[in-house]
């Protein structure tokens, strides 16, 4: 897989002064009783890609979903890309590109090119547009050969390809992934890992990346974040290897 | 906007083609349910109970019901579709993408019921159509009464999407819903006149049955097509309760699925 070709027909102005992709502050939510984020606070900037790490329950998928807009936080602020999630979603969400590693967020009879282009539209693309976008992606993650396949014919590796096609349709500046590599084999995760890490190097994308896979977030992540009940337990502008970073986990989880 | 809601019917009408059968069963059901009219119809006039060319009934019961049920469809569709596509986008895990595009969620909402409005008013007008040459019905040739069959077509399908809606806004909040539109419906067929005069009914339920929107829009379309004549006033009464139950259910819809962001349940089902 081949990054994309540089020109693109959507143009993110970056907001005067805007140097982070990202920016949390002081972001909390609970549902009822239960906190699910505790005055969490980071910045991720351009190029950079920020892996999240965390036990289940840890408030990992709550904050990528507030940054996503479909979730609202009960206190605090984010931007992306200079847009506040709260006041200005709909400017967030054109600057966002969400990958869920979740296969039902799509339109099983339809193909990966239908899929893609009604996507499309919903981004306010013209179906010309949309269109040559869609042809442009779909080879750029190599599923033109599929195209037409039906979403429900497609492999897990052709559906997570497809996934990061669908977050890119706008060339948004920022990335949320939610453990996009959950369901594929390693060989195909390997691939798929790649091709976003050479992506958002060469297009200066800011990444938040969601993982359960220390490997994973060793291999393709700038910074680290680790969250704890909710709340930041740990900060770093550096990714240990897999050994380390499980040895840390366990410390922060009281399991050392 | 146009360009979502053209997304919206390719979409379904792509998914639509990939499930034969309901194709055929539309087709059947529609056939059957023309002969049965037209048989029941038969037996109805042998016995005629109504006279005076104003009323619609004089024409046979065949003209009568066919109106009063194609009518019924739509508004069954109309009140329905909303909720039933909510649902499925909640339980197939695409209303949480959907509603993470820059598209309002009022735009949302409209383009994924769509299809399902179209589809069965043209089947409901093809079956009148179908009905009406088949069957001998003579449906009255007028401009005025055309277009006020077409108004009231909009009326009707404006304000009974606007209930729709209010019932997806419910979906989206509690989860469930879509059961209480098939006991709205059925109750609408009886009361509102689809199968027979509200003229026949008891004084009270006469009452509730001439109050109700459904049976405002049955008169106005029995009286344009059959008869040739434009109830204005009901006509203009159902205009008015689309133009404003339409707007109001979208901002229900738009509180509805802010509440669901504020609680975190937009991905649940």
């Amino acid at each position: 897989m081949s990054p994309s070709p540089s020109s693109s027909p959507f143009s993110h102005s970056r907001p005067a002064g805007e140097v982070v992709g990202i920016e949390a502050d002081g972001l909390s939510k609970s549902y009822g009783p239960v906190a699910a984020l505790v005055d969490v606070s980071f910045t991720i900037g351009y190029g950079s890609i920020a892996v999240m790490v965390g036990a289940n329950g840890a408030g990992k998928s709550t904050l990528l979903r507030i940054l996503g807009t479909t979730i609202l936080p009960d206190k605090g602020t984010a931007t992306v890309h200079g847009h506040d999630v709260v006041t200005d979603p709909t400017g967030s969400r054109r600057a966002t590109g969400l990958v869920l590693g979740d296969e039902r967020s799509w339109y099983w009879r339809l193909s990966g090119r239908q899929n893609l282009e009604f996507f499309a539209a919903l981004h306010g693309m013209g179906r010309r547009v949309a269109a040559s976008r869609t042809v442009e992606l779909l080879k750029m993650v190599q599923l033109d050969d599929v195209a037409d396949r039906r979403f429900d014919r497609y492999s897990s590796g052709m559906k997570a390809r497809l996934s990061i096609a669908r977050a890119l349709l706008v060339d948004p500046p920022v990335l949320l992934l939610d453990e996009p590599t959950r369901t594929l084999d390693p060989l195909v995760a390997n691939t798929f890992r790649r091709l976003v890490v050479d992506f958002a190097r060469d297009e200066r994308k800011a990444v938040l990346w969601v993982t359960h896979d220390l490997q994973e977030a060793a291999a393709v992540g700038h910074e680290l974040l680790v969250l704890a009940s909710g709340a930041v337990a740990l900060r770093r502008a550096s990714v240990p290897g897999p050994y380390q970073l499980g040895a840390m986990l366990e410390e922060i989880e009281g399991l050392g | 906007m146009g360009r979502v809601f053209g997304a919206f019917i390719r979409r379904d009408w792509t998914i639509a083609r990939s499930y034969r059968l309901p194709f055929y069963m539309v087709v059947g059901s529609s056939a059957f349910l023309l002969v049965l009219l037209y048989e029941v119809g038969h037996l109805f006039d042998l016995n005629p109970t109504t006279t005076g060319r104003d009323n619609p009934l004089s024409h046979g019961y065949f003209g009568f019901a066919l109106v009063g049920i194609a009518v019924l469809q739509i508004v069954y569709s109309a009140v329905q579709s909303f909720a039933l596509q909510i649902r499925e986008e909640q339980t197939t895990g695409t209303l949480e993408i959907l509603l993470a595009t820059p598209t309002s969620p009022s735009v949302v909402i409209l383009g994924s019921a769509l299809y399902d409005l179209i589809q069965p008013t043209v089947v409901s007008v093809l079956m009148v159509a179908v009905g009406a040459l088949a069957g001998n019905v003579g449906l009255a040739a007028k401009t005025s009464s055309a277009l006020a069959a077409a108004a009231a077509l909009i009326g009707l399908l404006a304000l009974f999407a606007g209930l729709g809606i209010l019932v997806a806004a419910f979906t989206v909040v509690f989860k469930q819903g879509t059961s209480v539109v098939t006991l709205l419906v059925t109750a609408l067929g009886l009361f509102g006149g689809a199968y027979f005069p509200v003229t026949q009914f008891p004084e009270p339920l006469r009452w509730i049955a001439e109050a109700l929107p459904f049976t405002w829009g049955v008169d106005v379309l029995r009286q344009a097509l059959l008869l040739g004549q434009v109830e204005v006033g009901r006509l203009v009464g159902l205009l008015i309760g689309g133009a404003a139950l339409l707007p109001v259910s979208l901002y229900a819809f738009h509180v509805a699925v802010q509440r669901a962001r504020v609680r975190g349940t937009l991905a649940q089902y």
